[in-house]
């Protein structure tokens, strides 16, 4: 239906023509409805922030990563309150800017996050996708293989992986990446096993393409909303474990600033210089809860009927 | 979509709140408490006791007053004495007469060393009752009460309070309101009878006759006597059995032998003149009755101690309930007879600080040892608390090398590291934020007999004489800030991560003053272990105390090498521990301080064997050691006894709520 037939059934005379804007693409819907979440805005305003304090964090802090304050000088720089001296959130233990410990923390955190998220994802995509596609005995190990991973939550599977690798940052994130595969295989089995019977997914088999090309350019595609969610707000998951991992001692060197061992370490005077702690949680606090409004606004951009939208 | 693999934003949204709620919670908790620092007078006694009669039964401790107040010293019984055969009697006349003159010397040296480190510790640490270790402390004015409940913490879990299984802290220092020793600890770091009542070595030194008390008997109304004691080493002695840390001790004894009721002989494998040593914590005695409880024991305990068993809730407590009958308490008790409080109990806290803390401030506990000292400012505003620094002169925190391993297999990087760490900034964290107060230069401390001296003197704090040290050596700094030898190779040491909070700023030090690189990996403790004891890092860090130059061969002597705990210097070894060679120089050295009982010989042997392990550099000495406890004087009353392998004084403690 043109247009003009569309104007004229909706009773205007063809001398008094409505002009009609061209239909949205789905992308065009999906950007306007993230933007229209306000609570997705001030999320990703905020990660946008916290991104940009990582990545200048050299430039931010007011001193050095590796400051060492002598016997005597600590005894004039240690356990400073906030807004004493020139330092914004106070000092630690070891006379350390808290400010400039907390912005290089948050380097170490959105690191493990975006990693552990991105071995997560990519391996959990792969193995759903040969899963869901080829089925069969296939989709028999690596369904079951889901099915023992799943036996385990998902931080102490973490820990367990770490407890063979060794703790490191590095181990870390690949640990918390292979925790997460689970989550993403399963959902990408499942959008495939839906996928592959769609006619165009018959239609590609018919004219001959390989199944790579048909998984990758065919199904990916379809599944690819619900892995960008899950993405989103695993993210706001791997760094809240990061932290636990910090926290436990699993995760950074010394004297590497990481918001879990800065927690860690300064527990122990919680009710004396309440300031350490209190910034290195409200850090982790604020960032997670960031990246989840921000996952919050992404599905309901991308998946509109089960959002409350659509209700 | 996916379940528990998945994490669903719900679960991360209540996460994320649950930490912003715990930050604000803690910024609430601290606007809540202002911290104040109150000054306090603080009146420093000082203990002097008489060194300990070599060869007879007569450890006497003896009191004397050193300038400012004294404190109440329990002689041993007179009848222990009356006891001795007169042969035995004879030989103490003589030895008292040769020993007073050299006590004298010693006594005049230790005097001085305490003071002084007292006085330090009181510059330091404003604010902080010091008290020089071993003393006994008075928590007020000693106004007995009958009655009421008493409490004491401990750290972590019991894994058992049968004597012969006990492992854990917690086993023992509870354990210890229900089991005692056969001696403890003596005023000068020797040792009184307890259950004993004296004991006297053979002509062949191998042969200790340990006399009994014949008055002692257990809750359950057996007597203790010398059936007890072979009862006891019957089962120490049987390896088919689940026994702890008392298997030690067992090795170094051939058998027991019972001579009549009250007197039994132990044969050493060879002489050695610090018997008693283990006699103050590895063995209390159990009744004979143990045996055909088995297990039950563990969790059911019958002791000789002022508390009888009551009640045991898997880490949560200890409960006993008062002993009439008891009437043996050690010599540092100012009550020797039945315990006042009508119950004692050992709480199980946690290593958490802030937990302990709060245990503290809410009453749950009477007492609390190490403490975090940034909360001295808020706790000291209490007037109820009573704030005690005890400093520990044992051994201090030191960190052995690895000698065999690359790059400190050379001694001119092991004798930098001694000069150029900053070793009291290095320790302040380790230290709970308080700054060492005596930084030690050898393993022995000055108020420890083996201290030497000349060895204290062989290392002063001096970067640039370390840097210069290292550019003779061939480590040339590179211009990354690290040194390499002239092949290329890096000047790097591995510090393994086991959580002790030393790492930290022992790297950044390091690395800035001498250029030497350090890798910190995290461990976990079995693991570190395991390499530790194949000879896999370079350093790791110890704190521990001894009353004597023993610990160096506790530490030292090549035997122990490759035991668990026991793998921290390498010294002198070409091959692994199997196949090694000994350092037959310094072993000799320690073996002979052990078999040797004329005590100045003894520590001349202990003052060269540590001259040899500090010029080797083969470990860095830190700091000594400095004890934190808090008392709440509102609710206990009594004394505190600080001595090394303290027990609680629980039959001299009294409820200050009572009446």
């Amino acid at each position: 239906m043109s247009t003009k037939a569309v104007a004229e059934s909706a009773g205007a005379t063809a001398q008094d023509p409505i002009e009609l804007r061209p239909p949205r693409s789905e992308l065009q819907m999906s950007y306007r409805r993230f933007w229209r979440h306000k609570a997705a805005v001030l999320g990703l305003t905020i990660l946008i922030i916290i991104s940009i304090g990582a990545i200048f964090a050299d430039v931010i802090a007011i001193e050095p990563e590796e400051t060492f304050y002598s016997f005597d000088e600590l005894q004039t720089k240690k356990w400073l309150p906030p807004l004493t001296d020139g330092h914004l959130m106070g000092t630690d233990d070891i006379g350390r800017d808290v400010f400039s410990r907390v912005v290089r923390g948050s380097r170490v955190s959105l690191r493990v996050g975006f990693f552990a998220v991105g071995i997560a994802s990519i391996a959990g995509t792969l193995f759903g996708l040969a899963a869901g596609y080829f089925g069969g005995w296939v989709d028999q190990v690596v369904s079951r293989a889901i099915d023992v991973m799943l036996a385990f939550p998902d931080l102490l599977l973490a820990i367990a992986i770490l407890a063979a690798l060794g703790p490191s940052l590095v181990n870390a994130m690949v640990a918390l990446g292979l925790a997460g595969i689970p989550g993403y295989a399963r959902v990408v089995r499942g959008a495939t096993l839906a996928a592959r019977e769609l006619v165009y997914v018959h239609a590609a088999r018919a004219v001959g393409m390989s199944d790579t090309r048909i998984m990758l350019r065919h199904i990916l595609p379809n599944v690819l909303s619900p892995i960008l969610i899950m993405m989103t707000l695993g993210l706001g998951g791997a760094i809240l474990a990061a932290s636990a991992l910090g926290f436990l001692g699993l995760a950074a060197d010394p004297p590497t600033p990481e918001w879990g061992s800065e927690l860690n370490l300064s527990r122990a005077y919680l009710r004396t210089a309440w300031w350490v702690s209190t910034f290195n949680g409200a850090a982790i606090a604020v960032t997670v809860l960031s990246v989840n409004m921000v996952g919050d606004g992404l599905r309901e951009a991308l998946d509109p009927q089960a959002s409350s939208w659509a209700r | 979509m996916g379940s528990k693999g998945l994490v669903t934003r719900r679960k991360v949204m209540r996460g994320g709140l649950a930490a912003l709620a715990g930050g604000v919670g803690a910024a609430a908790l601290a606007a809540c408490g202002e911290a104040e620092v109150v000054e306090k007078t603080v009146t420093v006694t000082v203990t002097e006791v008489k060194e300990v009669i070599k060869e007879v039964p007569v450890e006497v401790p003896v009191t004397k007053e050193v300038e400012v107040e004294k404190v109440v010293i329990k002689e041993v019984p007179v009848e222990t004495i009356k006891e001795v055969p007169v042969e035995t009697i004879k030989e103490v006349q003589v030895e008292k007469v040769v020993e007073k003159e050299v006590v004298k010397e010693v006594f005049v040296e230790k005097v001085v060393v305490e003071e002084k480190l007292v006085e330090r510790a009181k510059e330091l640490v404003p604010g902080i009752n010091i008290f020089s270790y071993p003393d006994v402390i008075p928590l007020g004015p000693y106004n007995p009460t009958v009655g009421g409940e008493v409490s004491y913490p401990t750290f972590g879990n019991a894994n058992s309070y049968h004597p012969l299984r006990a492992a854990s802290r917690a086993s023992v220092e509870i354990g210890n309101m229900i089991h005692e020793p056969l001696y403890v600890l003596g005023a000068g770091n020797d040792f009184a009878p307890l259950l004993a009542a004296g004991s006297e070595v053979q002509d062949d030194r191998t042969q200790w006759r340990i006399r009994l008390r014949n008055d002692v008997v257990f809750h359950n109304d057996e007597p203790f006597n010398a059936d007890t004691v072979i009862s006891n080493f019957e089962e120490i002695f049987d390896e088919s059995i689940v026994r702890g840390g008392i298997v030690g001790f067992a090795n170094e004894l051939n058998k027991v032998e019972k001579v009549d009721d009250f007197t039994v002989d132990f044969f050493t494998k060879i002489p050695n003149a610090l018997f008693h040593k283990p006699l103050t914590r590895g063995y209390r005695p159990w009744p004979i009755v143990a045996k055909e409880m088995g297990e039950d024991f563990d969790f059911n305990p019958i002791g000789t101690g002022p508390f009888k068993f009551e009640s045991w809730t898997d880490n949560v407590e200890l409960v006993g309930t008062r002993f009439d009958k008891y009437a043996w308490a050690p010599w540092y008790s100012a009550n020797q007879g039945p315990a006042y409080a009508d119950r004692a109990v050992g709480k199980v806290l946690s290593n958490d600080s802030t937990a302990r803390i709060n245990a503290m401030e809410a009453g749950e506990v009477s007492f609390l040892l190490h403490f975090v000292f940034p909360h001295v400012q808020r706790i000291s505003t209490n007037p109820s608390f009573r704030v005690l620094g005890i400093l520990n002169e044992g051994m201090p925190q030191y960190m052995p090398i690895n000698t065999q391993l690359f790059p400190t297999d050379d001694v001119e990087v092991r004798r930098a590291m001694i000069e150029g760490i900053d070793r009291r900034t290095v320790t302040v964290r380790a230290n709970g934020g308080v700054p060492p107060v005596v930084v030690s230069n050898c393993l022995t401390s000055e108020a420890v007999k083996g201290y030497n001296p000349e060895v204290n003197n062989l290392y002063t704090f001096d970067v640039q004489k370390a840097q210069a040290r290292l550019d003779a050596a061939g480590w040339t700094l590179g211009d990354d800030g690290f040194r390499y030898n002239s092949d290329g190779e890096l000047l790097e040491i591995v510090f393994p991560d086991t959580g002790f909070p030393v790492r930290e700023l022992f790297k950044l030090d390091v690395e800035k003053s001498l250029g030497i690189s350090v890798q910190i990996p995290k461990m976990e403790g079995s693991t570190f272990n395991e390499q530790m004891q194949n000879g896999a890092f370079h350093a790791a860090y110890v704190g521990v105390g001894g009353p004597d130059g023993d610990v160096l061969w506790d530490r030292f002597h090549t035997s122990v090498y490759g035991l668990p705990g026991r793998a921290y210097s390498r010294w002198m070894y070409t091959d692994p521990p199997g196949e090694a060679t000994p350092g037959v120089e310094l072993d000799a050295l320690l073996d002979g301080a052990r078999v040797e009982f004329d005590e100045s010989k003894r520590i001349d042997l202990w003052q060269r064997a540590s001259h040899i392990i500090m010029d080797n550099a083969l470990m860095i000495p830190f700091v000594t050691e400095f004890l934190s406890w808090i008392a709440n004087t509102d609710i206990v009353g009594g004394n505190l006894y600080v001595g090394n392998f303290a027990l609680p004084i629980w039959s001299d403690w009294y409820d200050k709520r009572v009446g």
